[in-house]
């Protein structure tokens, strides 16, 4: 196996595309659950952040790069989410993974548009703890810079890939392309990568 | 069959003057434009197409062989590394909290069908479209008749 680390995402099995005995009880579960919601018990829309919260936010946070952007992305797509709850058609894990993604490319836009640079404040800052080695550390930095120097499709593609560690046909289905064209998006993902790391790292 | 240089420089890229790059480079990084071409170039359909297999999880690393291949595994092994950790990041504790904060007091709208909408119209607006309609099956009959 290669290092997609597609066993190790903790994602909800419901994102799959072939959709189990246990995925269709999850997304069931899920339209119960809107349903309450639209009955007017707010409170059970916290059952669906908590539910999917984590693999968006890693999302979020591998586009960025910034926790404090990831956290905003996140409130600002759970409470569009929950204004247009009433349009879920489907799966509500994939709905709301399309409001988390376009809101990390429309900041990708606004930030290159207003020319800020997201050198230094935006840089990660959760990542890094003190009993880490220095080397690791640098990486870490240095792979941060990279996927920020790339075109945000092909960063999505990466993150998608080797972050969340999910397969070719689990994008294709969540973003509404194909398997080719993502297959494309993360070989030139890793060879520019390779390119701006190897120099240092390979 | 079209190649792509990974470092040319974008219309993008220059108007941003990005200079996100790895601390060891003094070159300033490009922005990597997301033209959907085959990758070539240099040792394209050998090593650097089986590692791209390999890590797509499609061949075991025993099947990667070439002249960069060791070099290829050994980066790619040393960047999953670092990636690992970033799998099992989760959310803030307290976010989750501060989402439900910021929810708005009311419900979500129900959705409807059009069809089944109220229509609100004025009453000049209701006589305007019951003028027009009788006009219009007036012309309608008017040209039956000739």
């Amino acid at each position: 196996m290669g290092l997609s680390g597609t066993d190790q995402t903790g994602y909800p099995s419901a994102v799959k595309t072939t959709v189990t005995a246990a995925q269709a009880d999850q997304l069931e579960a899920d339209q119960q659950i809107i349903a309450r919601v639209l009955a007017g018990s707010r409170e059970a829309f916290s059952t669906l952040i908590a539910r999917y919260s984590d693999p968006l936010y890693r999302h979020a946070l591998g586009m960025t790069g910034s926790p404090d952007v990831a956290e905003d992305i996140l409130q600002m797509s759970f409470i569009k989410a929950y204004q247009h709850l009433a349009e879920v058609r489907g799966r509500f894990d994939a709905w709301v993974f399309r409001i988390v993604a376009n809101g990390c490319k429309d900041w990708l836009k606004n930030i290159r548009r207003t020319h800020l640079s997201y050198d230094e404040d935006d840089q990660p800052s959760g990542y890094a703890t003190p009993d880490e080695d220095l080397d690791r550390t640098e990486l870490r930095s240095d792979l941060d810079r990279a996927l920020a120097a790339l075109a945000p499709s092909l960063r999505e593609a990466f993150v998608m890939k080797h972050v969340e560690g999910r397969s070719y046909e689990e994008m294709a289905d969540l973003l509404g392309t194909t398997v080719g064209a993502l297959k494309m998006r993360v070989h030139r993902a890793r060879e520019a990568l390779q390119v701006l790391l190897e120099e240092k790292y390979a | 069959m079209m190649h792509d240089d990974l470092n040319a420089p974008t219309p993008e890229s220059r108007e941003n003057g990005e200079a996100k790059r790895p601390s060891s480079s003094r070159e300033p990084v490009r922005r990597v434009s997301d033209r959907e071409v085959p990758i070539g170039g240099g040792d394209a359909g050998t090593s650097s197409d089986l590692v791209h297999a390999w890590l797509d999880g499609d061949i075991p690393e025993t099947a990667v062989a070439g002249p960069d291949a060791a070099r290829q595994i050994e980066f790619w092994k040393r960047v999953d590394r670092d990636l690992e950790q970033r799998r099992y990041l989760q959310t803030p504790a307290d976010l989750t909290q501060k989402i439900m904060d910021a929810l708005p007091a009311t419900a979500p709208a129900t959705a409807t069908p059009w069809w089944s909408r109220p229509i609100a119209m004025s009453p000049i607006a209701v006589a305007a479209a019951a003028t027009s309609l009788l006009a219009l099956g007036a012309a309608i009959g008017a040209s039956i008749r000739r």
